[in-house]
């Protein structure tokens, strides 16, 4: 565990730098503020509707096959790790499970998860 | 000599007895380091550009251009720092941090050589914590990014950062897939996620696993490409033609997110040495045997063999964005889910077979 602290602490530091940058920079940077000036970007004119409309339910399908496969890889590493120790069997057997999700990445396939134009 | 030595053995003395010490001296030496590489990659991709492009690129702050990255660090430090006032302040100001930190937090887990002997027989690792699940670490460190894209998208406040940012997060999720995939293959040869037993293990079969991986590695390269946003998979940014999820941000934030970019890049260019390329290395010699010798003279010269051949990875990166257009959003995606997600898993079949059939 002890090879650890190390880690913790770069991530921490990696962690402080953005909020660091920004509050040593509010001394420095003007700070002149501006109605207009704060508007979000809409091309020069007017902002018109929500910005938190309505999205494309495709991205939510992406979402979801990512899932599987994500799954699917994180199965996938200890197998990796300890194949020399599982031989031929665990060959066969992750080759049965990856055959399962093939069946399922071809269902989605079928199913039109995996078109993009219209 | 010898009082050089006495006083080297009081300051060690005491970094033993207080090992944090150590391991802010070694961060802080990597992250010197990696801001530097970083700093001076955007300046030689602009500069290369420039050539491709029959152009000269920045060369006007210092000589060839070479305070150009200081200038522009400088510039984004003193810009306004403007929240919008549709935006969610506490994520917009998040959003940076997450994109930011995955990068250089993964750094810790590299190992840049062979260790260094001490004339008092104490060895020094070349790494801040060479920890057993390192790959492991990197994979969940790297996918963080994805959020600070989401986030930065979403807090904005408005609709072509959201769009944008739904775009970057569907195409990162689509590499992410093969990318890991093609990983696996190599931890498979190795059998260990600790880089430096992968490298030690490449040492040990004497070739390199883009050998067996050939196919991860053509993987490995062609999706760490679209996860760093970069031309052709660029849509995410699409510099001057489309609306990326940084659009709301400006000065120091958005200076954040470009070094996160570049961050990124010499992230995976140090990467795909050490799983594909053999890491620290030093082709066509026996290092083991050399090692044993002069272990300071190979330590030395492996930092110079990962280094030369992450920049040439490096550079490969840059040739492939001033050489291919842009693709689609749908041929993107298309890539991703129906080419390289099957290809990485065949790979992945071929990769066990040759180590369960031809190397026992």
């Amino acid at each position: 565990m002890a090879a650890y602290l190390p880690l913790g602490i770069l991530l921490l530091i990696a962690l402080i730098i953005v909020p660091m940058t920004m509050i040593i920079g509010r001394f420095i940077r003007p700070q002149r503020f501006e109605v207009s000036k704060l508007q979000p970007y809409e091309c020069g004119i007017e902002v018109t509707d929500s910005p938190r409309g309505q999205m494309s339910v495709h991205f939510y399908i992406v979402a979801v096959v990512f899932l599987v496969f994500d799954v699917e890889t994180v199965f996938l590493f200890p197998w990796a790790v300890a194949f020399d120790k599982l031989g031929l069997f665990g060959f066969i057997e992750v080759g049965i499970f990856l055959l399962l999700l093939i069946v399922a990445y071809v269902y989605a396939w079928l199913k039109g998860a995996l078109r993009w134009e219209q | 000599m010898d009082t050089l030595l006495n006083l080297w053995s009081t300051i060690e003395s005491w970094m033993l007895a207080f090992p944090v010490v150590i391991y802010l001296v070694k961060i802080g030496i990597l992250l010197g380091c990696v801001f530097a590489v970083v700093a001076y990659i955007t300046l030689a991709e602009r500069r290369l550009l420039g050539f491709y492009q029959s152009r000269l690129g920045p060369n006007r702050v210092g000589p060839l251009g070479l305070i150009q990255p200081v200038a522009d660090g400088l510039k984004c430090f003193l810009k306004e720092d403007i929240v919008p006032l549709n935006s969610n302040p506490l994520l917009f100001r998040l959003a940076p941090v997450f994109a930011f930190f995955p990068p250089f937090a993964g750094f810790a887990v590299f190992t840049f050589a062979l260790p260094w002997v001490m004339p008092n027989g104490r060895t020094y690792h070349y790494s801040v914590a060479d920890v057993d699940l390192g790959v492991l670490f990197i994979m969940a460190i790297s996918s963080l990014g994805i959020f600070g894209l989401i986030l930065a998208g979403w807090s904005s406040g408005s609709k072509y950062p959201l769009f944008g940012s739904l775009r970057s997060a569907s195409q990162m999720l689509a590499y992410e897939v093969p990318l890991t995939l093609s990983v696996i293959s190599v931890v498979m040869m190795a059998g260990s996620f600790r880089l430096s037993d992968i490298v030690a293990a490449q040492q040990a079969y004497k070739f390199y696993f883009f050998i067996p991986c050939i196919i991860g590695f053509v993987v490995y390269f062609i999706s760490s490409v679209a996860e760093m946003n970069r031309t052709p998979f660029d849509l995410p940014e699409g510099e001057s033609e489309i609306i990326g999820f940084h659009t709301e941000y400006s000065g120091m934030r958005f200076a954040f997110f470009f070094v996160a970019e570049y961050a990124n890049v010499v992230f995976i260019s140090m990467l795909a040495p050490a799983l594909f390329l053999g890491g620290y290395d030093i082709p066509f010699v026996n290092d083991l045997a050399l090692y044993g010798a002069h272990p300071n003279i190979v330590s030395i010269l492996g930092v110079c063999s990962y280094a030369a051949k992450s920049t040439i990875f490096a550079l490969f990166v840059i040739w492939v964005r001033a050489t291919f257009p842009r693709y689609r959003y749908d041929q993107l995606l298309k890539i991703g889910w129906l080419v390289l997600l099957p290809i990485a898993l065949a790979n992945l079949f071929v990769v066990a077979g040759i180590k369960l059939f031809l190397l026992k």
